[in-house]
């Protein structure tokens, strides 16, 4: 059996992230499990933790790390501290993935993390990182300025993210406090190379996209549409924001193809995971149908899915191939996923994002279509 | 009074520094000494087409003396004030060094050499670096040959020569100690045969009383050769010598983006996915980098290629080329050249395709799911581990015309033994590109159909029981949905082979990550038991997350049906749903765990009970 155990993870080590490392990691937790090998089971859940984060499934992240935790908390000198310590950061930045995770939860989890991090001897570097990644979930613009003016007063240590990680962050919390030039510079070290890791530059060229569009860099846009790309469409599931974002890059440069990475990466967001990702797709997709039916003289589009995509739900109708149906389809369940995660926040943040379609619209019309 | 000062560089200090930061090892001086009488010829050859650049190299050992090394070129030379400029300041070159990064626009140049330090990295090896140079500019017109001497402080001499010498550069290195290595001849053939070997000047290398050029031999694919064999040889010969490895086959590359050439070798190994594919890379035919990793589409990780460019811009750190539109489409014709390989292989030399795509089985795949044309051919060759064995999916289509898979691996494991049994042969699809190649099939091929089978979809398949029997078997069923609900589970009951097998437990992935958070949550804290039953309330769907169908046809069951001792009946169903659980390597929860020692302590009890009320024979 352990055996098995083995060649399971050596097969997932040489797979790229993605669904089937995934799937061999768990069945190798699985096993592990059912001949009650702890220690492999640890070593197996933190592979899977790695594949679960890279790869949209926080899901099975949260479920191994509650695992492992308990497996510490018992036996602290036998369950390295080190990789739960570490680990602790994705999953309080998964948590809020999850609407039906409440805020007391996740601040418990934030202050649990915490007072481990204090013990640990940490800074707290990156605790602070983590409240302004919250924040910005939340859209909470002052809870978000309070913890980033900690966190730029305070030193990097072991527990922090890679450089090239935290400059993707402030880049991110820049562009959501609308200093969009100044986000740009932040971003100069990643553009050129200097700084990447196995997240950056992916994220950043994709969520610099639209902001290159607004200040009218069309050709640099252009640039890191290209470059950023090829870097998530081999991973989809863990990398639809990005997808999203350069769907809608294309939905104002080239909107056909915009609607070809629609249609190719839509199966995945039916049945993301992470709800928030989903709307961030289905977001992107619902103001390409809005573009592509306003195009004079009109096109006919049906969608062409590889499967017959059905959400996750095993009683929904399949997705509409109709432009018209589709966008109420998709305005069906943006609202209810704005919803959810509204009435968790307890504030209106989602549904003020589903209005920033109107201002990508504006976009269109002062730019033609090449 | 303000008075400005300068700051106080320490030249070997920072030459340490960027070449430790740049470079890999000191034995780059070696590159940017060829490289500057390359850049200088070429120059030259600017102002006479006709001229012929040699670069000739001497090393000198001496007893007593330390080891001494001349790089000398017939290229343009330098005039006052270049030297000046170019030898004298760091960070300016007189190939006009542009920055790197992809934002700032890349300007036209003719030379190779952007970033280096220069002939400032000899002060890694040298205590002094003496410089004779005449300007072709200054043929003819009476202008005196210079010479420059420099020195680590950051100081250096200018002294005026004699006119009778010819045009181009001369440098004059003396080992410092600890960099013997370096000077000898072996380690200098070495190191100008690494960088320069294409290059199309000769580079003459002199030791002792020997004599002779160190590139001799022009780029083997450039060659001519009178037959495809002795061309595939030679080119398999020169992969061997330079990475020590029997590649299985050699193809020719060519791209007009970037006015590129080489060649791929395919590796006699499959690689893995995770680590992206070094490759070897000249500009203007020095060598760049050994771990270009950027040169080829993402599927073309089966080969390692050696390239050179003249039209692309190289990275700041030498790495490979920038990664600019023109190296885009410079790579999709490379792809281009792979691909028609294997489509041509495919034409007319089928066996080493199929040899191909089973040694390099994930690249190949990934290929074919890019490119429809390579679906068609490669598909007939694609193996797949089926519930009876391993196939090609072009014997599984002479076999059965329906293809039937399943595209998860856990839901695979379930159900191959009862799909076996039924005789049906079932794909799986949970392996890498597995279920996306298999989901692609029928659009390609409209006269095939293909079906993808969900376990639960498998056992709906399974036979039913007559009126009869499901009114026989009612109490049955009963007691086992009462035995299994706590458990998350359905009972169910039908005719299935292998009659051995009394039970198929089938879980839909839903059903799996539920007793993954039951198993986490017996474990946990208060504030991780409450988020984990806040996930455990997932939107639900219609089927349930596990299912438990009793085999009507097992002869054990049959007997159960039968039994109306309700307590025996409820224990022997608990031993069945945890060995059908442990048949399908589910880790048990420690309910479960509970579940089974009861169970089978009860059963030996009543057996014992059983054999203490017989009177002994």
């Amino acid at each position: 059996m352990s055996d098995d155990i083995a060649r399971l993870r050596q097969e997932a080590a040489g797979l790229p992230y993605g669904p089937t490392k995934i799937a061999l990691l768990d069945e190798a937790v699985h096993l592990a499990d059912s001949i009650n090998d702890l220690d492999l089971g640890f070593a197996a859940r933190k592979e899977l933790m790695l594949a679960a984060d890279y790869g949209g499934r926080p899901d099975l992240l949260l479920v191994a790390f509650s695992w492992c935790l308990a497996q510490h908390d018992r036996d602290a000198p036998r369950f390295s501290r080190h990789n739960i310590l570490w680990q602790y950061k994705w999953v309080v930045s998964r948590a809020p993935q999850f609407p039906q995770i409440t805020l007391r939860q996740i601040d418990e989890l934030l202050d649990d993390m915490t007072e481990r991090y204090r013990r640990a001897g940490s800074t707290l570097h990156a605790v602070h990182d983590h409240r302004c990644k919250l924040a910005h979930h939340l859209g909470d613009a002052d809870a978000l300025v309070r913890s980033r003016d900690l966190l730029l007063r305070t030193e990097r240590d072991w527990l922090s993210d890679c450089r090239a990680c935290v400059a993707d962050n402030e880049i991110m919390y820049l562009l959501f406090l609308q200093r969009d030039d100044e986000a740009l510079a932040a971003a100069e070290p990643i553009l050129r190379g200097r700084l990447k890791c196995i997240d950056v530059p992916h994220r950043t060229l994709a969520r610099l996209l639209l902001p290159l569009v607004r200040l009218g860099r069309a050709d640099q846009a252009k640039d890191l549409h290209r470059r950023g790309y090829p870097l998530v469409r081999a991973n989809p599931s863990g990398q639809l924001s990005p997808l999203a974002e350069h769907i809608v890059y294309l939905t104002l440069t080239q909107l056909r193809q915009a609607a070809r990475t629609f249609e190719r990466f839509l199966p995945v967001a039916l049945t993301a995971v992470e709800l928030d990702r989903r709307f961030e797709f289905f977001r992107a997709g619902r103001f390409l149908l809005r573009v592509w039916m306003e195009q004079s003289p009109p096109q006919a589009w049906k969608l062409r899915l590889p499967v017959a995509a059905k959400g996750d739900d095993d009683a929904e109708d399949p997705v509409p191939q109709d432009p018209d149906r589709l966008a109420d389809w998709l305005d069906e369940r943006l609202d209810d996923l704005a919803r959810q995660f509204d009435d968790r926040n307890g504030n209106n943040h989602f549904r003020q994002q589903l209005g920033e379609p109107d201002e990508w619209h504006k976009l269109v019309q002062t730019r033609p279509h090449s | 009074l303000a008075v400005e000062h300068r700051f106080q560089v320490h030249l070997r200090g920072l030459i340490d520094l960027l070449s430790n930061h740049l470079y890999s090892g000191p034995d780059v001086f070696v590159r940017e000494l060829l490289q500057n009488g390359v850049d200088a010829i070429r120059a030259r050859q600017q102002l006479e087409s006709a001229h012929a650049g040699e670069i000739n190299v001497e090393a000198h050992a001496r007893s007593g003396a330390p080891p001494t090394l001349m790089f000398a070129d017939n290229g343009i030379g330098l005039t006052e004030a270049e030297v000046h400029r170019f030898l004298s300041t760091i960070g300016e070159s007189s190939k006009r060094a542009v920055e790197s990064g992809a934002l700032v626009p890349a300007a036209p140049t003719d030379f190779i050499g952007q970033f280096g330090i220069g002939i400032l990295a000899c002060f890694l090896v040298s205590d002094e670096i003496v410089v004779i140079t005449r300007s072709a500019h200054a043929d003819g017109d009476g202008h005196a040959a210079l010479e420059w001497r420099g020195r680590p402080d950051g100081t250096y001499v200018l002294t005026k020569r004699g006119t009778d010498l010819a045009a181009g550069t001369r440098v004059y290195l003396t080992c410092q100690p600890g960099a013997e290595r370096h000077f000898s001849a072996d380690a200098v053939r070495e190191r100008i045969r690494h960088y320069g070997a294409l290059l199309p000047y000769p580079i003459r290398l002199s030791a002792g009383t020997v004599s002779a050029v160190v590139n001799d031999q022009e780029a083997p694919w450039r060659q001519h050769y009178d037959h495809p064999k002795e061309r595939a040889q030679a080119l398999l010969g020169y992969g061997r010598q330079l990475f020590e490895c029997d590649f299985l086959d050699a193809i020719s590359l060519r791209a007009d983006a970037g006015d590129l050439d080489g060649v791929a070798f395919v590796l006699p190994y499959a690689r893995d996915l995770t680590g992206r594919p070094s490759h070897r890379v000249y500009l203007k035919n020095m060598l760049l980098s050994d771990k270009a990793d950027n040169l080829l589409p993402n599927w073309a990780f089966f080969v390692k290629a050696v390239v050179n460019a003249n039209d692309l811009q190289p990275m700041a750190s030498r790495e490979s080329f920038r990664d600019d539109e023109k190296l885009e489409a410079a790579r999709d014709a490379l792809g281009g050249c792979l691909r028609d390989y294997l489509v041509d292989l495919a034409r007319n030399d089928p066996g080493r395709l199929q040899q191909l795509l089973h040694l390099h089985d994930l690249p190949l795949k990934a290929l074919a799911l890019e490119d429809d044309e390579c679906y068609r051919l490669f598909a007939p060759w694609f193996l797949f581990e089926t519930s009876q064995g391993e196939m090609m999916l072009g014997e599984y289509r002479e076999r059965h015309d329906v293809i039937r898979y399943v595209p998860h691996l856990e839901s695979f494991r379930q159900i191959a033994r009862v799909a076996a049994a039924q005789g049906m042969c079932i794909i799986n699809g949970g392996y890498t590109y597995g279920a996306d190649l298999l989901a692609r099939y029928a659009d390609l091929f409209p006269e095939a159909s293909c079906e993808a089978v969900e376990p639960s979809a498998l056992a709906q398949s399974f036979e039913e029981l007559s009126a009869e029997e499901i009114e026989q078997t009612q109490e049955f069923l009963d007691v086992a949905d009462a035995v299994l609900r706590p458990f998350g589970c359905r009972a169910d009951l039908k005719k299935f082979l292998p009659p051995s097998l009394p039970a198929l437990y089938a879980s839909s992935s839903e059903g799996r990550f539920l007793r993954a958070l039951e198993q986490a949550k017996e474990l946990s804290n208060p504030t991780w038991t409450s988020v984990l039953d806040t996930l455990q309330r997932r939107r639900r769907s219609g089927t349930p997350p596990a299912e438990l169908c009793f085999n009507y046809a097992n002869a054990l069951v049959r007997q159960l049906t039968a039994l109306r001792d309700r307590a025996l009946l409820k224990r022997a169903l608990q031993l069945l749903y945890v060995q059908a659980l442990l048949l399908g390597h589910q880790p048990l929860s420690h309910r479960e765990l509970a579940l089974m020692n009861d169970t089978l302590l009860a059963m030996i009890d009543s057996a014992l009970a059983g054999a203490a009320a017989r009177p002994a024979p």
